[in-house]
């Protein structure tokens, strides 16, 4: 099949996805409880997406690669944005630590 | 949340809302930059060996970094569409979750804004407006803010793709810098800022193990597990607090 028709399906699977709960929202009330967990659905998500980047989860997923620049560079983020509380300064910081220690090579 | 008639009337104008939606925006701007090239690059060079068109096409009508990059590893290997199809599903059940935590929030707009509103979120618009929402609440503008988050990361995503584009090949060491990074580091920033409460608290220990453990499942569907669960578990702790409490 054509890679036009594979974009093409994706991008209605996305509108899909997406869309459905937006376009009845006038007609729908999210209950206490359900809207009390959603709260926690960006700290749930962004740590899930985090963490086994962190560990190179991606590459090996049996964890044989968790000792890697980009480990420190997530410890070294954490420590920014506890101290700065600035989002800009934790992104140059721990991007800062990812680039130098792969390009000392220091693993 | 609060429902139409309770969204004060007195609020920011237009002009200052976008203003804001651009600034929070901004830091996730700088981390998709990275994943922006190298998409384009990828895509472009072999063995994927997208037209320029295609890879536009992705970028354009996708919109979602993590199923395009996917998606262009599997069609390197002749992936049946119907698997990509699959996949992309898998990977993006979390906009679902994202749309559910944010309609009490646009309910009162029109159709139309909240068609474009949703068809435009992202991982990145996510973390921001849901921030600014919770920190500021609705007030008459509010969705431009919304808007201008989404426009901004749409004409950014795409520009860099382009950029991949046209340096293709010739940029092959790129995505061994370590450049990804960038796009983590924002998400650190919002999740660290958040770790105030055993709520919070409990939500990511929970996510962050369960993500670890599972990733071994395929195309990530670890993370959707690993969201609801955190969820769950979140809510069952903040249940047993609240008792507690109350016996007190």
């Amino acid at each position: 099949m054509s890679a036009g028709v594979v974009i093409l399906g994706m991008a209605l699977i996305n509108l899909v996805l997406r869309c459905p709960l937006f376009l009845v929202a006038n007609r729908i009330r999210i209950p206490g409880i359900v809207e009390k967990a959603l709260a926690h659905c960006p700290v749930a998500v962004l740590t899930a997406i985090i963490v086994p980047f962190a560990l190179h989860l991606d590459q090996a997923p049996d964890g044989s690669q968790w000792l890697n620049p980009d480990l420190f560079a997530t410890i070294a983020a954490i420590a920014a944005s506890l101290i700065t509380r600035n989002l800009m300064a934790t992104i140059a910081i721990g991007l800062s630590v990812a680039l130098l220690l792969r390009y000392l090579a220091v693993f | 949340m609060q429902a139409a008639a309770d969204i004060p009337a007195a609020a920011a104008s237009r002009r200052t809302e976008v203003l804001d939606g651009l600034k929070i925006t901004l830091p996730f701007m700088v981390g998709a930059a990275p994943f922006g090239v190298i998409f384009g690059a990828l895509a472009t060079s072999s063995p994927v060996n997208l037209s320029p068109f295609e890879t536009m096409a992705l970028s354009l009508f996708v919109f979602s970094g993590s199923a395009q990059f996917v998606a262009i590893a599997l069609m390197a290997v002749m992936t049946p569409a119907w698997v990509i199809w699959l996949v992309t599903v898998i990977l993006n059940l979390r906009h679902t979750l994202y749309a559910a935590t944010l309609v009490g929030y646009v309910r009162h707009l029109s159709f139309g804004w909240r068609f474009i509103l949703s068809a435009g979120l992202t991982d990145e618009t996510f973390a921001a407006m849901e921030d600014r929402y919770r920190r500021l609440g609705v007030h008459r503008n509010s969705h431009w803010a919304y808007l201008a988050s989404i426009v901004a990361m749409h004409i950014n995503w795409n520009c860099w793709t382009l950029i991949g584009i046209a340096v293709g090949s010739q940029m092959s060491g790129l995505d061994g810098l370590g450049l990804e990074f960038a796009a983590i580091a924002t998400f650190i920033g919002m999740v660290v800022q958040k770790l105030r409460t055993p709520g919070a608290q409990t939500a990511a220990a929970v996510a962050g193990i369960l993500a670890t453990l599972l990733a071994a499942l395929p195309y990530k569907a670890g993370l959707t597990i690993a969201t609801l669960v955190a969820i769950a578990v979140a809510v069952m702790v903040e249940r047993r607090i609240e008792a507690r409490r109350s016996q007190a």
